[in-house]
């Protein structure tokens, strides 16, 4: 497995339990990347268009982003809008991990760009299995586009 | 023909003055010349006579002399009777000259001068006659040598001179013969240039004028399309003309000296010959230039209408002329007309709606109106209603220009309701439709009106119920989209703190294995399990609702391959377990792809579910058909189930089974029975505990049950 500590996992989640659980998921599968949390959309928007992240010695754009689609201020769909209208994020892999299975919000998600939609499990053994999965599947196999597109 | 008539009788006057002139004129000629020969004639047997009486008393004369000579030398016995002789000799002879006119061309003392000597000579005959003395014998001889001598002389010329005049008027006689033969002659040339020639060439004309008339009458008498028939006063029969043949079915010479009581029918025939004399007796001219409609029969006996005019001749014997025209063809058109008539007039009075005609014065008013108008305007009376001023009647003030010479009727939208006011003052709302029609210079609008009241009620009410519907219509949006954000926030927020609950009782059971027993591994276990069922439930309901959200497309599916799919997803799931299926090929349905999917799936699940404790399991699926319908099946030899309950296995979270023996949501048919009835389907079960269960559904082709969408 090739390290993949220099970049970061942003997750988009505002309930911390969940934060909590996924943190865990990524732990128990040995995903060592630094996780960014954003608590809402729109701090999530800030953390990728802020000057900082993309400068010199900071964070630099997430290798992946996980993103809830029930947010508060800004919801998630509009968040994977405007990456995918950014030409800077535009190529950002972002998978969707919510808790909705409802069929409009899986085509719109996969119509604004998603590169996946997981719904979360009930089931924290099959959450950690679908988190293994994700990770072993875009922080491992997965040839992530230029970190400046 | 009345001008030819006048001229012929102009010219019978002209010819019978001309005539009348002419005979006068002869017989004034005639007259003259009679009174004239008669006078001439007259003269000349005068002269005659007077010739004989002058030869006559010459020869008395010269007897004279003889019985003087005779008495000179008679006996005496003789004597007497001789003188006598004489005397009456001398009264003779005087009374002959008185009667002797006068000559014309002597004098009148020439005459007087004779007479005298005549005078003498009688007187001196006289005396011999009387003197019977001594001087007797010389008076005789006297008397003799007078008479011997010149008296004799000049009684002979006298007799010449009446032969010259005799001669004279027979000369004269002759040449006025002449004369007038001459008169007579240029008298007849006059009139035979003058009035014979012309009256003969108007003879002529007229004698034309009438053959032109004769060909003329027997033209129009053979050509006439109507029948002519013409009767003397007895009735008889004396012309038939064709279009008479034809009418009747007659021949004309059969029908010449027939009566023509033939032609009628009964009664008319019989009573015929009664109208015909009292109409000869008392004048009375009932029929005669009047046109009638009588029954005419037919040589079969058939009897028709006709239509019958009597004309009548006043000729020398009186003659009546009828002409026939048949009415039967006329008579059923009218009868048609008339029964079509009917049939619109009792259109216009029994239908249920008004009719009328309302002519364009000032103010306007109805002309005509049907029952319907009474009804619709409360008029007692037609009467009442036709009086009526219309501008009054309408409500509104921009009607007032309606049934107004101006107004345009196509200017009335169709439908356009118009609120009016019925002669008690009620108001209420009309449909008007009306033409303008434009009859004998005036302006007459003829249409019909409806009471739109009930109608304009029905629809406000229409029109309220629409806008009660619209905002329910906008309410069960509302509430759709409530139960939307509601079924979302349930798919997101409640499974969130069950994810909670699972992933830190699993985080326990990790973390904390150390210090938790058996007994708190057993509890925690059962929290993950509760909280996973939660999940479960939660999914199924969500779906539940999405099956009755979602939109419905049909295309052709084909429930063989979905039913080898699910099938084969069964069985890669539990490979260890020996089921027998078999699906029928060709189970095509019109339907929702996702749906039918979702049918299958659940009973499919539910088959394999329920046969999981059965060796020899068999689960089919097929079709067949019952009542027309095909109904598809999906049939097991598992657990089965008691049909008393059968109603309640398609209730949400129904369960006929202890979670124990069979674990499952209850949501499942009821998910099935929804997505069959959306489809305008049905779904039945049947079964037995132990021996099975047999669930079919029909999926109808037409879309012609969606009412469970919403």
């Amino acid at each position: 497995m090739r390290p993949a500590t220099e970049r970061c996992i942003l997750l988009v989640e505002d309930n911390p339990d969940d934060e909590m659980l996924t943190r865990r998921a990524f732990a128990k599968n040995n995903i060592t990347n630094p996780v960014v949390i954003a608590h809402d959309g729109a701090e999530a928007l800030e953390y990728l268009f802020d000057e900082k992240t993309n400068a010199e010695g900071g964070q630099g754009l997430p290798i992946l982003t996980l993103l809830d689609l029930k947010l508060p201020k800004v919801d998630g769909l509009t968040v994977l809008r405007q990456l995918r209208a950014d030409p800077r994020t535009r190529l950002l892999p972002v998978v969707i991990l919510t808790s909705s299975a409802e069929q409009q919000d899986l085509v719109e998600g996969y119509g604004l760009g998603a590169n996946s939609y997981i719904r979360k499990p009930v089931d924290f053994i099959q959450f950690m299995e679908a988190v293994r999965q994700l990770g072993l599947y875009w922080l491992v196999l997965n040839s992530a586009p230029p970190a400046t597109a | 023909m009345e001008s030819t008539e006048v001229s012929s009788e102009r010219t019978l006057r002209h010819m019978t003055r001309a005539h009348g002139g002419a005979i006068v004129i002869l017989g004034v000629l005639a007259l003259a010349i009679h009174v004239t020969l008669a006078h001439r004639i007259g003269a000349i047997r005068a002269d005659a006579r007077f010739i004989n009486r002058a030869g006559l008393e010459r020869m008395q004369l010269q007897r004279s002399a003889l019985l003087a000579a005779r008495l000179a030398h008679a006996a005496p016995a003789e004597r007497s009777a001789l003188r006598a002789l004489l005397r009456r000799q001398a009264h003779i002879m005087w009374h002959l000259w008185r009667s002797l006119p006068a000559v014309r061309e002597a004098r009148t003392h020439a005459r007087e001068h004779l007479t005298s000597r005549v005078r003498a000579f009688v007187t001196a005959l006289r005396a011999a006659a009387q003197d019977t003395g001594r001087t007797a014998a010389p008076r005789l001889k006297g008397v003799v040598d007078a008479a011997h001598g010149s008296l004799a002389i000049a009684l002979n010329r006298r007799v010449l001179a009446y032969q010259r005049e005799a001669d004279r008027d027979n000369t004269d006689l002759a040449l006025f013969s002449r004369d007038q033969f001459f008169l007579m002659l240029s008298a007849l040339t006059a009139l035979t240039l003058f009035i014979f020639m012309p009256l003969s060439r108007l003879t002529r004309t007229e004698i034309r004028k009438m053959n032109d008339l004769v060909a003329y009458t027997r033209t129009l008498f053979e050509a006439a399309p109507d029948g002519i028939v013409v009767i003397d006063e007895r009735g008889i029969i004396e012309a038939f003309n064709p279009a008479a043949e034809v009418l009747f079915g007659r021949a004309a010479e059969d029908m010449r000296g027939q009566s023509v009581a033939v032609l009628m029918p009964e009664p008319d025939r019989s009573r015929h010959a009664d109208h015909l004399r009292r109409h000869l007796e008392t004048g009375e001219r009932r029929i005669i230039g009047q046109l009638r409609e009588v029954m005419a029969a037919r040589s079969d006996g058939t009897s028709f209408p006709v239509e019958l005019s009597v004309g009548v001749i006043d000729g020398r014997r009186r003659r009546f002329v009828g002409l026939l025209r048949d009415l039967t063809a006329r008579k059923a058109a009218e009868r048609a007309l008339e029964l079509v008539r009917q049939r619109y007039q009792d259109l216009v009075t029994n239908i249920n709606a008004g009719i009328f005609r309302a002519e364009a014065a000032n103010p306007p008013r109805f002309a005509e109106v049907n029952p319907a108008m009474l009804a619709l305007f409360e008029a007692p009376t037609r009467e009442a209603l036709l009086a009526q001023p219309l501008d009054a009647l309408f409500v509104r003030d921009e009607d007032r220009a309606i049934f107004s010479e101006q107004w345009d009727p196509t200017s009335l939208g169709p439908g356009r309701e118009i609120l009016l006011r019925t002669l008690r003052g009620r108001e209420f709302w009309a449909v008007i439709s009306a033409v303008r029609q434009g009859e004998a210079g005036r302006i007459y609008f003829d249409g019909f009106m409806e009471d739109a009241t009930e109608r304009r009620e029905a629809a406000e009410a229409l029109a309220a119920l629409n806008r009660d519907l619209r905002q329910r219509v906008i309410d069960l949006d509302v509430a759709n989209k409530e139960l939307e954000a509601f079924s979302y926030s349930v798919s997101h927020d409640l499974r969130a703190p069950l994810r909670s609950i699972d992933g830190f009782s699993q985080a326990l059971l990790e973390d904390y294995a150390d210090r938790v027993d058996a007994a708190g591994r057993d509890y925690l276990a059962r929290v993950r399990a509760a909280s996973q069922k939660m999940a479960h439930l939660i999914d199924d309901i969500l779906q539940l609702s999405r099956v009755s959200r979602a939109r419905l497309v049909r295309t052709p599916v084909d429930l063989s391959a979905i039913a080898r799919d699910t099938a084969e997803s069964l069985k890669a799931d539990d490979p260890d377990r020996q089921v027998e299926w078999r699906i029928e090929e060709g189970l095509g349905v019109m339907a929702d792809a996702v749906l039918m999917r979702q049918v299958m799936s659940n009973l499919l699940a539910n088959a394999w579910k329920f046969t999981s404790k059965r060796p020899g399991a068999l689960i089919e699926v097929g079709q067949r058909l019952t009542g027309g319908a095909r109904e598809i099946f999906v049939r097991d030899n598992g657990a089965g189930f008691d049909m008393a309950y059968a109603d309640r296995l398609f209730g949400v979270f129904q369960r006929l089974h202890a979670s124990h023996d069979f674990d499952g949501t209850g949501i499942g048919l009821a998910i099935v029975q929804r997505i069959v009835r959306r489809h305008g389907g049905d779904v039945h079960a049947d079964g037995a505990v132990g021996e099975g269960a047999r669930f079919s559904f029909t999926i109808p082709d037409e879309e012609d049950s969606d009412a469970s969408r919403h």
